[in-house]
């Protein structure tokens, strides 16, 4: 399949980019074999996405995939109480058990943050998961301008994560 | 909106608040700048959760409750009430309240205490170590007792306006006072004339007073509460660091009131005091100096350590309360003859300058506490000074 040249440049510069975030957190090795595998899916796989505002979500999903794969095999490999293959269970099409786990335990954590939000922090998350936009929440706040409530927003998104700790992803 | 402002933009990533616009912008800059493409990145596990209606719901309903602080310790905004200003205040007016009404009743308590222990030290004949001499009432004595009684105590003394009469104890009319026998035998005196057990079945008890006579402002046992008073006298002297006699000294001199019955015999207290009786005082005293006798008139007694001493009381013509103020002195007084046992020193008034140095003496006697006429003497230091006070009815 014959790449844009757009596309091509697009692809360039996502590989530079999730390269130096996955180098950050699991390592140099890793990452360029990671980023391999990822930019090959987005080439062979997805290869109709042209646009950037669904390429760079689609390739951050699909980092995120490796990554928690990357982790789980990491794992396993190193440990001693490795499964024998005979007696691993067989996929039976629902989420994963672990996957599943690791969202309830962030969802836990992001409700306790929240809990601990208050005045304006608190209205304008709780408009955010109503679905409002900057502008309604902006008309809804009275302020003055959209850019004050990205501030706000901004300053509210840093409490927030300082409170959910650095650990969460 | 430019592309260094697209950070701001972040934080409606996982919630999905952002427009194409404002994604597109995001994602433009993420590309340009590797720390925000981190922090999409990071992003996406909130966005994938987000993403789930339940969990939106289940977070959305977090929000809408009160706030974890306030939920778990609802202590917190009840101490932020009470940290503003008017409540501390009326706080601070309360505690301040409360330490100045504790520390005024404890001084009430310590100058009632102190008032109590200088009682107990002055006033009270039945202090000491005479307590089983204290009196009784005229009613419970024995004629046999108070004949007894009579002969070592009808000493009549001289300048009395009632010469007592004749007996086999009487002196020469010269003589004011005559020594008695030791402490001893006045106790034993005393005994005599206490009633027996058999009619006064708690005769060692103190008696109460009769109600014609009143000694010092307050007349109580005190021998019991000697260990009491000790500590009394500890916080009297915190209270107020005032000099005070430790509580074991006995007083310079004790005093008892007598009255003359009809037979003659002197009784101690007797009944209720009536106009016309006679009356007298016994002293002992256990200090030597010069007893003056105030209050109506001046008299002044030579006393030795042991030695017991009758005071006439000058005899009442009208009901009310007559007081004799007893001062023991360290020496005789300037105006006085040594040796004389007892001597008016009231002198005619004076005229002219002499008047107004008198005056000016009785001022300064009376403010240094003396009464009558020892302001005409020169005034001595005095050791010891009970007000007698003697109710007529």
């Amino acid at each position: 399949m014959a790449l844009t040249a757009a596309r091509e440049k697009l692809l360039v510069t996502i590989r530079e980019r999730i390269l130096a975030y996955a180098a950050s957190r699991i390592g140099k090795d890793s990452a360029e074999d990671l980023t391999q595998d990822a930019l090959m899916l987005l080439e062979q796989k997805y290869a109709h996405v042209e646009p950037l505002e669904e390429l760079l979500p689609l390739a951050f999903q699909i980092v995120r995939f490796k990554m928690v794969d990357h982790r789980r095999k990491s794992h396993r490999r190193g440990e001693h109480n490795s499964l024998p293959v005979d007696e691993m269970p067989i996929a039976d099409g629902h989420p994963d058990p672990a996957a599943v786990a690791q969202r309830r335990e962030l969802e836990q954590r992001l409700a306790e943050a929240l809990s601990h939000l208050e005045g304006r922090c608190r209205k304008i998350f709780r408009m955010k998961l109503d679905g409002r936009s900057f502008a309604e929440i902006q008309k809804e706040l009275g302020a003055a301008s959209i850019n004050t409530v990205y501030t706000w927003d901004f300053r509210c998104r840093k409490q927030l994560l300082d409170r959910l700790g650095d650990d969460w992803r | 909106m430019n592309r260094d402002q697209a950070q701001l933009l972040l934080g409606g990533y996982a919630t999905g608040t952002l427009t194409e616009a404002e994604r597109k912008l995001l994602f433009e800059a993420s590309l340009d700048d590797q720390q925000l493409f981190d922090a999409l990145a990071d992003e996406e596990a909130l966005r994938e959760l987000l993403a789930d209606p339940e969990a939106r719901r289940r977070l959305a309903a977090v929000l809408a409750r009160p706030r974890a602080d306030e939920r778990e310790s609802p202590m917190v905004g009840w101490l932020a009430w009470l940290w503003r200003p008017i409540p501390v205040a009326a706080l601070a007016v309360f505690a301040i309240s409360v330490i100045g009404v504790g520390i005024l009743l404890q001084r009430q308590n310590a100058e009632f205490q102190m008032a109590k222990v200088k009682t107990m030290q002055e006033g009270s004949p039945a202090f000491g170590l005479e307590r089983e001499s204290s009196p009784a009432p005229l009613r419970n004595e024995s004629p046999a007792g108070a004949a007894g009684a009579g002969g070592g105590e009808r000493r009549p003394a001289a300048g009395r306006s009632n010469p007592a009469p004749a007996g086999p104890g009487r002196q020469e009319a010269k003589e004011t006072v005559v020594a008695d026998p030791p402490a001893a035998e006045l106790s034993a005196s005393s005994r005599r004339d206490a009633p027996s057990a058999d009619s006064a079945p708690s005769a060692a008890a103190p008696a109460p007073a009769p109600p014609g006579i009143v000694i010092g402002p307050e007349s109580e046992p005190a021998s019991s509460e000697m260990p009491a008073l000790e500590g009394v006298m500890a916080l009297s002297k915190k209270a107020e660091a005032a000099p005070a006699k430790p509580a074991a000294q006995p007083p310079p001199f004790r005093y008892w009131i007598e009255r003359r019955r009809a037979d003659g015999t002197w009784t101690e207290y007797g009944a209720e005091l009536s106009v016309g009786d006679e009356v007298r005082l016994r002293v002992l005293a256990s200090q030597a100096g010069y007893l003056a006798v105030g209050g109506t008139g001046s008299q002044l007694v030579e006393v030795k350590p042991g030695g017991t001493y009758y005071i006439p009381a000058p005899k009442a013509t009208a009901a009310g309360e007559r007081t004799l103020l007893l001062s023991l002195l360290d020496r005789v007084p300037t105006a006085a003859a040594p040796g004389a046992s007892l001597m008016r020193l009231r002198q005619a008034a004076p005229v002219g300058r002499a008047a107004r140095k008198e005056t000016d003496e009785k001022r300064a006697a009376k403010a240094d506490g003396e009464r009558g006429g020892l302001a005409d003497m020169a005034t001595p230091a005095v050791i010891h000074r009970v007000q007698v006070r003697l109710q007529y009815r």
